[in-house]
């Protein structure tokens, strides 16, 4: 077919941009203002800087962020810098410092665009002799008007400078910065629990040590020893002359810590818990790194979505994954996340399974401890025992992370099943359980002045010294001490069915009796009937009463 | 009563941009803050507040630079102020920038030289006076080095004293530091600068010196006796220690620090 259609005129028409694209893009990318500034040290990272610095004069309403870096020169400036979207690849290849490049969208400089006024930049290229300072109106692209963004020129100024010409330099001032983020910044802190309360400037600190490629604190070795490259130089930064580094929990050790392949994608990650609710709340789960910068917040990876179960102990978790290798193309452009991949779904799924893994450790950690604390509730040296118990990794978690009660219940389901027993054969009792650490006889009868148990952490073995003064067990009534021991008789063969004292004037307990399977706590069925025994022990019908006594106990507990 | 302290030290030599080997003022200052500047300021500091025995917490104005601002740091460490009552003062924008990143005090003033702006009717310091402590080390100011330079900061320093009369104080802490080359000291122009202000009873600026002295030994003794003669003349006394690091040439470091104190029975 022959298009007969007669053409007028023909030509090409331009898509044109608006200025205020600028700020829709600006305002859509970083969810806070200390993540906007993130982005600024991200550059300074780039840049081959060492050190950063930032002061925040919230009374002038300024922001002042000095690096030491390479600097740029007028060229750069226009090319890179304000050459909006201009894409760097994320390259292997490392810089002069050992470092491999963070920033590859071209947009970062924007981030600062929605919190302030107006953005200076002065900047000094190592080897060059010149200043060059620049003035950026950010309000112009919040407000509406006629411009497009290719009418838009930013004021530049060249100074001599006044550093050695080897040195490089660059500093970002964000002025009148906007008063929400001033209120923001001087809010009081109300709590520790999540960064919303740690106070504005806590919770602007906390972000930046959270996000920025920063070094882990010096006193956590084992952290740098693992994660630092030793070939590569790096960034230190200062907030107001206090340098920052990033977030580890306080206390927090290491659960684990290994490197793993998926295809391409090569990580290297850290489990850690500090043995109790990780703080803020917003630190909990892993965090993932890609060249040393956080991506998005730490996650547990949806566990319980995906798994339907409740682990009770996932806010104890915390780490880190590092990404080594690969990954750089699945970045999106807000850097909170990763497109979906085949491989990035193992690697959600990996660190599901590992995060479940742990909350199950330590919730039997958990179990395994109470029962040791309850056990060690009855004898009398138990925080020397609980030290030492620490000191060997035998309990993990403090006594006040388990809720123990100070003093059993008076009626209990737990004495169902459990027969009653002395304190040193509750506590082999509680060890009985455990996988971990072993009780083993006391072959060499350790005497008396020994310590009440002996652990060999490597050998996990602990023996219990019960004849140790701290398990003799004792009753007060009436101010007198009754040493206790326990027996198992009949309680149908003598009137004495639940206590009776023997010759060196000891309460010995009849195991056997029903009431010490009741709801009913063992400290009062003892007291009580040896209560009963001492009453009768004084009158002629002693063994009539005792028996008569007993009955009315078994009926108001057992409801015989 | 004067104690004069005269040091010989080897000044290291610092290449800068521009090819030239110039002293090392950082390391001078490292010295002057160790031997002069801080065991005056702890000394005067029991003096002005005789009960604090720690955290004195001193009204500071000090002239500093981004590279050495190590009286700063030495006065906070030892309790004897904190940033929030510490103001710097430099005369470059970029110094500034870095002094406020390295420091962070709360105020830091800079753009523009001291001994130019002080005359200002919106002089930056009229908010903040008076201070405890007052160093003016023109030494850290990258000095310029032309004909009437140490002049300008001897009239800076007589208006500096004024103003803190004005402000009733009492007792303070002056410091000066200054490097002095081979131009001549004129003290016509110090004379008449002063003369304009005026204080009852005061006869004026007399100085037992010729009008340029251009020997640096005769220039330090002529300071001094301008500096004692101006604390006289707003009623105050100065009592001093000073300092002299000799450079290669003509030039030398001469630093003077003391307590000035409102004379008896005035």
């Amino acid at each position: 077919m022959v298009d007969t259609t007669e053409i007028k005129k023909e030509g090409m028409l331009p898509i044109q941009v608006s200025k205020e694209v600028v700020g829709h893009l600006s305002r859509g990318l970083y969810r806070n203002f200390a993540r906007a500034v993130k982005e600024i040290i991200s550059n300074s990272y780039d840049a081959e800087s060492t050190e950063v610095k930032i002061k925040l004069d919230l009374e002038n309403e300024k922001v002042i962020i000095r690096d030491n870096g390479c600097g740029m020169e007028i060229k750069e400036i226009e090319n890179k810098f304000l050459t909006i979207g201009s894409p760097t690849p994320l390259v292997e290849k490392v810089d002069k410092i050992g470092r491999k490049r963070v920033g590859t969208f071209g947009i970062g400089f924007l981030s600062s665009f929605p919190y302030c006024k107006l953005l200076q930049i002065l900047t000094k290229k190592r080897d060059s002799d010149e200043i060059i300072e620049l003035n950026i109106d950010t309000e112009q692209f919040f407000v509406e008007g006629t411009l497009l963004l290719e009418q838009v020129k930013v004021p530049y100024k060249i100074y001599k400078s006044d550093l050695p010409r080897e040195n490089g330099e660059t500093i970002i001032i964000l002025k009148n910065i906007k008063p929400h983020i001033i209120q923001d910044l001087k809010q009081e802190p109300l709590g520790k629990s999540s960064i919303d309360k740690l106070g504005g400037y806590q919770k602007f600190k906390w972000t930046l040590s959270q996000y920025a490629p920063i070094p882990f604190p010096p006193e956590r070795k084992d952290l740098r020893d693992f994660f630092d490259d030793p070939d590569r130089i790096p960034m230190r930064l200062w907030l107001d002359g206090q340098e920052l580094f990033r977030n580890v929990p306080e206390e927090a050790i290491i659960l684990e810590k290994d490197e793993k392949k998926f295809g391409n994608i090569l990580l290297k990650y850290v489990v850690m818990t500090p043995k109790k609710p990780v703080e803020p709340e917003e630190a909990r789960g892993l965090q993932i790194r890609l060249r040393d910068v956080a991506i998005g917040f730490p996650t547990d990876f949806d566990v319980i979505k995906f798994t339907g179960k409740t682990p009770g102990k996932l806010n104890y978790l915390c780490g880190e994954i590092h990404v080594l290798n690969g990954l750089e193309s699945a970045l999106m452009v807000d850097r909170d996340s990763f497109s979906y991949t085949q491989e990035v779904a193992e690697i959600q799924e990996f660190f599901r399974k590992k995060l479940n893994e742990w909350n199950d450790k330590l919730e039997k950690w958990a179990k395994g401890d109470k029962e040791v604390y309850e056990a060690l509730q009855e004898i009398k040296a138990s925080e020397k025992v609980i030290n030492e118990f620490k000191k060997a990794d035998v309990i993990h978690f403090s006594k006040d992370r388990l809720r123990i009660p100070k003093k059993p219940p008076l009626i209990t389901k737990k004495n169902k099943n459990k027969p009653i027993s002395s304190p040193s054969k509750k506590l082999i009792e509680a060890f009985a359980k455990r996988e971990d650490f072993k009780v083993i006889p006391n072959k060499d009868k350790i005497t008396i002045k020994d310590t009440p148990v002996q652990i060999n952490a490597k050998e996990k073995t602990i023996v219990i010294n019960d004849q140790h003064p701290d398990f003799i067990e004792g009753l007060v009534i009436k101010g007198n001490k009754f040493k206790v021991s326990y027996a198992e008789w009949n309680p149908a063969d003598t009137p004495f069915s639940i206590c009776k004292l023997d010759e060196q004037n000891k309460a010995v307990f009849n195991t056997t009796h029903p009431l010490f399977k009741s709801d009913i706590s063992e400290e009062i069925i003892k007291k009580l009937a040896l209560g009963v025994v001492l009453i009768a022990k004084k009158r002629e019908d002693e063994e009539d009463l005792v028996r008569k006594l007993n009955h009315l106990l078994e009926e108001i507990f057992l409801g015989l | 009563m004067k104690k004069i302290l005269s040091v010989n030290s080897t000044i290291c030599l610092r290449r800068f941009s521009w090819g030239c080997s110039m002293p090392d003022y950082d390391q001078i200052k490292t010295q002057l803050v160790r031997d002069l500047w801080f065991p005056t300021i702890r000394n005067g500091g029991d003096i002005l507040y005789p009960r604090l025995k720690k955290n004195k917490q001193m009204k500071v104005f000090t002239l500093t630079t981004d590279t050495n601002f190590e009286e700063i740091t030495t006065l906070m460490s030892n309790k004897l102020s904190q940033k929030e009552r510490i103001i710097a003062w430099t005369q470059s924008q970029f110094k500034q920038l870095r002094l406020e990143t390295n420091v962070s005090l709360y105020i830091v003033f800079g753009g523009t030289r001291y001994e130019d702006s002080i005359s200002s009717p919106s002089f930056q310091l009229n908010d903040h006076l008076p201070f405890d402590v007052i160093n003016l080390d023109f030494s850290s100011q990258d000095p310029s080095f032309d004909a009437g330079r140490v002049e300008k900061e001897i009239i800076s320093l007589e208006k500096t004293i004024r103003m803190q009369r004005n402000r009733n104080t009492n007792n303070f802490i002056l410091i000066y530091t200054t490097i002095l080359n081979s131009n001549n000291l004129n003290l016509t122009s110090i004379c008449s600068a002063s003369d304009t202000c005026q204080v009852t009873g005061w006869q004026g600026l007399t100085i037992e010196y010729p009008s340029d002295i251009s020997d640096n030994n005769q220039k330090i003794n002529c300071i001094e006796s301008i500096l004692c003669k101006i604390s006289q003349k707003y009623n105050y006394s100065y009592n001093f220690n000073k300092m002299n690091i000799y450079l290669s040439g003509t030039k030398i470091v001469f630093s003077i620090a003391g307590l000035l104190r409102k004379s008896e029975g005035l």
